[in-house]
């Protein structure tokens, strides 16, 4: 039969495999000692930091109330809930439409940014970062008013010239459009990163045999831009199925569950933590999917796209159409970012909130307040000392992850992936009760510290840089990092002066996109904050449930001028050096 | 510089299934320049990343200069193997100016500045590049990298230079000139030089000899014009050049030539040149064997005069195709079609040719 | 050595805690307090209230540093299951306005009994008989509506009234789910006016919302200006500031709630914790939670300055054990009522 003659052989590779990786392990170790360190190192701080809590968590839910005799129970029940399926498919509505519509925004915005000479690029790019600073959850409240359904702004404003809104806001179809909003930068940032990479002569022999621009994008650049498109696609796809804030409120009012609100429900009074790996099983499985799905469309093909044959990258003239093309990104900035954070300004400066806007009603007390809160300034620098170094041990621990994932047979690379990607859809309640019950303990007794709270951002956010990485790794060819080695440059030496440089255009965007997503998380800072260690989106959210919304709109506008700040000068000084390629 | 000895003993290379390089033994003497010649795939690639060290063999070993650097158990680290290397996409690193590039290996070896800057500008004086250091990669032309990357390879005095195709992203034009200035630096440097390449006629120029490789073994190993009169096999044969591969049967064996019955109209005289046969030891030409011969279209004579009858057939005219010099004609002879290059004064009026084969120009193949 | 002495002191400390039902020796109880040095604190009380507390908890005792923290019942009880699953609790003294939770908690042998003297000075029904929790504070849960947009004659008189057809797309309340105030009063409507109550403000086009705040927020900005339930204390610490809202006693019945207080067996500074407790409900601190617009349980105290005196009103309050008991299934029946399934 077929099928036993395919087994042994199938086994025999296996293990032919696993034989050379060991052998190159042991190679590794003997005549690189520091490169065996490095790597090895990434690998068992990944498998502590992600595989160590998750882990746990799995083995609690084999355990009656996570500390009882062995069972199945946790995990047939979860399956058995109702409701479930619904969930499942409400989900899956809104997040296949969430990354179609920001396909739609993002492909052209990117394309024009990264290849044509459209005017204040800076800006869009900065602007589109920003639009990931403003925590969901206020990106919620601001939708809603402008677009409810009895006082919202635009409601009232459509209905004065006699239109309707297409939609309600408290609908699925209303969580998709605050979603495609927020999430489309992760696809405009993956795909300027690839495309600043890539070499124009692609683009200009398709000119010589007289493919118009258009054509062009379509037959040339897009497919090339496959893997980071790719990327993208399960960025925005994965991160819109684990999002919990923005479809918690939305859903509720729209009377709908999605993966997450459902998993939250699961266990929710009293908390059954033992629940919440399996029921998070749903979600997993879609990140192994989705990393299935990445190899497979990409695993046989070459993107090598930075091949050492360096060509002038000369943007493309758009002539006239320049300008319509900016038209369009700033209506995209203008919605994403302007129009939410204009309601939060307004807010800042209101003396009675709710009230309509007049002379009497304004005032700038709120500011008066913030600037005499010690605990904002503390959450200022804690927000910002703690998404720096987030977003920096998130894109050096992605390189050596990837590098070893990418241009090494050791075995184990496939579960590295899974590790680095699986955090990324894993609810952040989840996550973070994981991390509690093995950073509480000694030897890592962190609980309670501002650690923990970095551990938390860089196990949840370790997924963007891994995918930026990769996708800049899968662009350079090895060639370039060969190269050097031949001409005597150690592994550490070729790491720091040819393959970093090189990939200095995604990994800055992947830094970027952390960093700006850390300064916002409130998941997991809520829970693990203790006096000291609250952050930004924690003092917005108290001031916001203790009802001073002038306020906590005044501190939200700060923090954003100061991540807003942030992320333009980062974005600059990287912006710089990427120009110099 | 000085120049070392290269061997591969015995070098095996396997990925998942799939063999890629096959008990490979090879020796390229100090000065000697030696051409791995293929198709796609047939792992003259990886024998060459093998030498560099970028992989590792499943068996056989490499010595440089004597010294062992990699074997199946222990491989020595591509820095640590003192050799350059020119690859197919240059992989000049763009990020880099061409002074940059070409001084990455010195400063590694850490020598001063001021011999930085001297060794710098007489290597890129070496590839005729002089004045051009300042430059970003991108603002070069495809050919001015591929220099910039040669000379960042000889730069640091490697004891042996790899070369991977490194002329197959270049135009026809610029591939013909850069062809003989790499075997003149060659010649002029003494180099040790392993030099992949599909192109038979690059390799025809660079080569001291040429190792024709099929699926991961070498067919053979000769200078250009062996490689070219006296393949060992049809692959050999039909990979470099034209050729005619006609099968047959020994019928009769005397004074150093062999009667050989094929499917033309009659039978034809080889030449056995020395009276030595081709064929591996121990398996003698004899009367009754089966072989392989191959015979070059230019060595056909089309309707000249005849000679003394031997080796003279007649055919009729397949194909003919005027090519300026000459004719490339095909013609039918029994069952065989040979293909011949005929003057282009040999035009016959009606389809029906003479057509002559020397006794020496018939070459039988081994396998 | 230093471990013996660790022991040792573990064992002083233990010997130092009282057994439960007797009236504790404060006394020895603060000595072993100042040994510990910190209390942690978690409250779902506004920061800035906390930081009230914190500054007189300072001068009252000095060698002893209170790190308070705000969190909101919805994330303080997962923290606190979370330290627990760990097996290593961190937190000292919580209080939240989920009472089933400190039932169950009591139940389950995760909380400390504690006698505190100041708990005497509490009626009975407001303490646990086994002292594990006691309430902190109490407050009401009125509905609310928007002054400027509902005009006096309209604004509903009932809870039952918030099923009329006038009232169709004018209502919001959190949901029971996520909101542990919203449970005890849905649940005693649920006894009162049947499931009927429910399914009536779901085809009412009523808006659920995930917690107090964003009730709160929808009716100050009109979206929706009637808010079937909010927590008393919000409402009247908008109004202080000048707001446009006004609670809705119900004729009907308002539901009332207390804020329990307890201390976990496994604290890590027990006797601090102690101390805690009975200085949370102590004439001045209570009289601090008044002027922060919360109900004290103690009678010695009075009440909030725009509250009307709890026997002026309808007051219902929801079994505990039906809290727990009820729970699951309630949440469930309640979310199909809104399609949600």
């Amino acid at each position: 039969m077929a099928d036993d003659s395919l087994a042994p052989s199938l086994v025999g590779r296996l293990v032919r495999r696993a034989a050379s990786g060991v052998s190159e392990l042991r190679h590794t170790l003997r005549n690189e000692p520091i490169k065996f360190a490095i790597l090895i190192g990434a690998a068992i701080l990944l498998a502590t930091l992600v595989g160590w809590p998750l882990g746990t968590l799995f083995w609690k839910g084999f355990q009656v109330k996570g500390d009882g005799p062995l069972t199945l129970d946790n995990y047939i029940s979860v399956f058995q809930e109702g409701g479930l399926i619904d969930a499942l498919e409400n989900s899956l509505y809104i997040s296949t439409w969430t990354t179609l519509f920001s396909l739609i925004l993002a492909v052209p915005m990117a394309w024009a940014v990264a290849r044509t000479d459209m005017p204040f690029k800076t800006l869009i790019t900065a602007a589109s970062a920003a639009t990931f600073v403003v925590p969901s959850f206020i990106v919620v409240i601001s939708w809603i008013f402008l677009l409810g359904p009895n006082e919202g702004g635009i409601t009232l404003f459509l209905e004065s010239i006699g239109l309707k809104l297409p939609f309600r806001i408290f609908s699925r179809e209303g969580l998709i459009f605050v979603l495609t909003f927020h999430l489309y930068p992760l696809i405009f940032h993956t795909l300027t990163s690839a495309m600043a990479n890539m070499d124009a002569s692609y683009e200009e022999a398709a000119g010589a045999v007289g493919a118009g621009k258009l054509r062009t994008l379509w037959s040339i650049t897009l497919p090339l831009m496959l893997p980071a498109l790719v990327s993208g696609v399960i960025l925005v796809f994965l991160d819109s199925l684990a999002l919990f804030g923005a479809p918690r409120a939305i859903g509720l009012s729209g009377r709908f569950h999605v993966l997450t609100t459902k998993i939250y429900v699961l266990f929710k009074h009293p908390p059954r933590f033992e629940l919440a790996a399996a029921a998070a099983l749903p979600l997993m499985a879609f990140t192994v999917v989705a990393l299935w799905l990445q190899k497979n469309i990409l695993g046989r093909k070459r993107f090598t796209t930075v091949s050492g044959r360096a060509g002038a990258v000369r943007p493309i003239e758009l002539g006239r159409w320049k300008w319509a093309m900016l038209a369009f990104c700033l209506a995209v900035v203008f919605v994403s970012l302007a129009l939410p954070v204009s309601t939060l300004v307004v807010s800042s400066f209101l003396s009675s909130w709710g009230e309509p806007i007049s002379w009497e009603n304004l005032t700038v007390e709120s500011y008066a307040i913030i600037a005499d809160s010690p605990d904002v300034y503390s959450a200022v620098s804690n927000g910002l000392r703690l998404s720096f170094s987030a977003a920096t041990v998130c894109v050096l621990l992605a390189v050596a992850i990837v590098w070893l994932v990418e241009r090494t047979e050791i075995p184990g690379r496939g579960l590295l992936s899974f590790l680095a990607m699986v955090p990324f859809a894993f609810p952040s309640v989840a996550l973070a009760v994981g991390l509690i019950l093995i950073f509480i303990h000694p030897p890592f007794d962190i609980y309670g510290t501002l650690w923990i709270i970095f551990v938390g951002y860089v196990v949840k956010r370790i997924a963007f840089a891994y995918i930026f990485a990769r996708n800049a790794l899968k662009q350079l060819a090895p060639e370039m990092e060969e190269a050097a080695r031949v001409l005597g440059a150690g592994w550490l030496r070729t790491m720091g002066e040819i393959t970093l440089p090189l990939l200095k255009g995604g990994l800055a965007a992947a830094w970027v996109l952390i960093f700006s997503i850390s300064l916002r998380e409130l998941t997991m800072s809520i829970l693990f904050y203790l006096p000291g260690t609250e952050t930004m989106a924690v003092i917005v959210f108290n001031y916001f449930e203790d009802g001073t919304f002038e306020v906590a709109s005044a501190i939200s506008v700060v923090i954003l001028l100061i991540s807003f700040v942030s992320v333009y000068l980062v974005k600059s000084i990287i912006g710089k050096g990427v120009q110099e390629i | 510089m000085t120049q070392a000895k290269l061997e591969l003993r015995g070098l095996s290379k396997n990925f998942d299934d799939v063999t890629a390089v096959d008990a490979v033994n090879l020796t390229v003497e100090t000065g000697e320049s030696v051409v791995l010649l293929g198709p796609s795939g047939c792992g003259k690639t990886t024998t060459l990343r093998l030498v560099a060290g970028f992989v590792r063999p499943n068996g056989g070993e490499i010595f440089i200069d004597g010294e062992q650097v990699a074997s199946a158990m222990e491989t020595l680290p591509t820095e640590k193997r003192g050799i350059g290397m020119v690859f197919q996409n240059y992989a000049v690193w763009p990020h880099k100016t061409v002074d940059a590039n070409i001084a990455f290996g010195l400063r590694i070896k850490g020598l001063p500045r001021r011999d930085v800057t001297a060794l710098t500008a007489k290597a890129l004086s070496l590839v005729k590049m002089d004045g051009l250091g300042g430059r970003y990669p991108s603002e070069l032309s495809g050919g001015q990298q591929q220099r910039v990357a040669l000379a960042r390879a000889l730069v640091v005095e490697p004891t042996l230079l790899l070369l991977d195709e490194p002329l197959s992203n270049l135009d026809a034009s610029l591939r013909e000139e850069m062809r003989f200035e790499i075997r003149d630096l060659q010649r002029r440097l003494n180099l040790t030089m392993l030099y992949v390449t599909h192109d038979q006629q690059e390799a025809m120029v660079v080569a001291d000899r040429v190792v024709v490789m099929n699926s991961g073994r070498m067919d053979q190993a000769a200078p250009p014009e062996d490689i070219y009169r006296r393949p060992r096999t049809r692959f050999v044969a039909s990979f470099v050049g034209q050729a005619n591969l006609i099968e047959g049967r020994v019928e009769k064996m005397s004074d150093g030539r062999a009667t050989i019955r094929t499917g033309m109209d009659r039978t034809g005289v080889v030449a056995l040149p020395g009276g030595a046969t081709p064929l591996p030891e121990g398996a003698a030409l004899e009367v009754g064997r089966e072989v392989g011969l191959i015979v070059r279209p230019e060595d056909v004579t089309v309707g000249g005069p005849g000679g003394d009858g031997v080796n003279e057939f007649s055919g009729s005219v397949l194909r003919r195709v005027f090519l300026g010099t000459s004719y490339d004609m095909t013609v039918k002879i029994g069952d065989v079609e040979l293909r011949c290059q005929a003057p282009k004064n040999a035009s016959p009026a009606d389809n029906t040719v003479n057509v002559h084969i020397p006794a020496e120009a018939w070459w039988i193949l081994e396998e | 050595m230093v471990s013996i002495l660790r022991i040792l002191g573990v064992i002083l400390l233990a010997l130092a805690i009282p057994v439960a039902g007797w009236a504790a020796d404060m006394g020895a109880i603060q000595r072993a307090a100042n040994k510990e040095g910190t209390v942690t604190w978690y409250s779902n009380s506004k920061k800035k209230v906390n930081q009230k507390v914190a500054k007189v908890w300072k001068k009252a005792y000095p060698k002893i540093k209170l790190r308070h923290v705000r969190k909101g019942t919805g994330n303080q009880v997962p923290t606190v299951e979370a330290e627990r699953m760990a097996k290593k609790v961190r937190v000292d003294v919580m209080n939240h306005t989920d009472p089933a939770t400190f039932l169950r908690w009591g139940r389950e042998g995760f909380l400390a009994s504690f006698n505190a003297p100041n708990d005497k000075k509490l009626p009975a029904e407001f303490v646990d008989k086994d002292h594990y929790y006691r309430a902190v504070s109490i407050y009401l849960h009125p509905g609310v509506y928007n002054t400027k947009k509902v005009k006096a004659e309209d604004v509903p008189k009932k809870l039952s009234d918030m099923v009329k057809k006038k009232y169709k797309g004018l209502t919001v309340s959190a949901t029971p789910r996520t909101s542990g105030v919203e449970f005890p009063k849905y649940l005693t409507a649920v006894n009162r006016y049947g499931w009927e109550f429910v399914k009536g403000l779901a085809d009412n086009d009523h808006l659920l919302q995930k917690g107090q705040g964003a009730v709160l927020r929808m009716v100050l900005k009109g979206e929706r200006p009637i808010g079937v339930g909010n927590t008393s204390y919000r409402i009247w610490g908008a109004m202080k500031k000048g707001r446009a809202l006004k609670p809705i006693f119900y004729e009907d019945g308002t539901v009332m709630i207390t804020v329990n207080l307890g201390t976990p067996k496994a604290a890590p500074h027990p006797n601090a914790a102690r101390l805690l407790i009975n200085f949370l409900i102590s004439k001045k601190i209570q009289k601090l939670m008044v002027k922060n617009h919360f109900y004290s349980a103690r009678g010695d105290v009075g009440k909030p300055k725009l509250a009307p005196a709890l026997s002026s009103l309808k007051i219902l309050k929801a079994d505990n054990e039906q809290l727990i008991k009820a729970r699951g299934p309630f949440f469930d029946k309640f979310d199909s009522y809104f399609g949600m399934k």
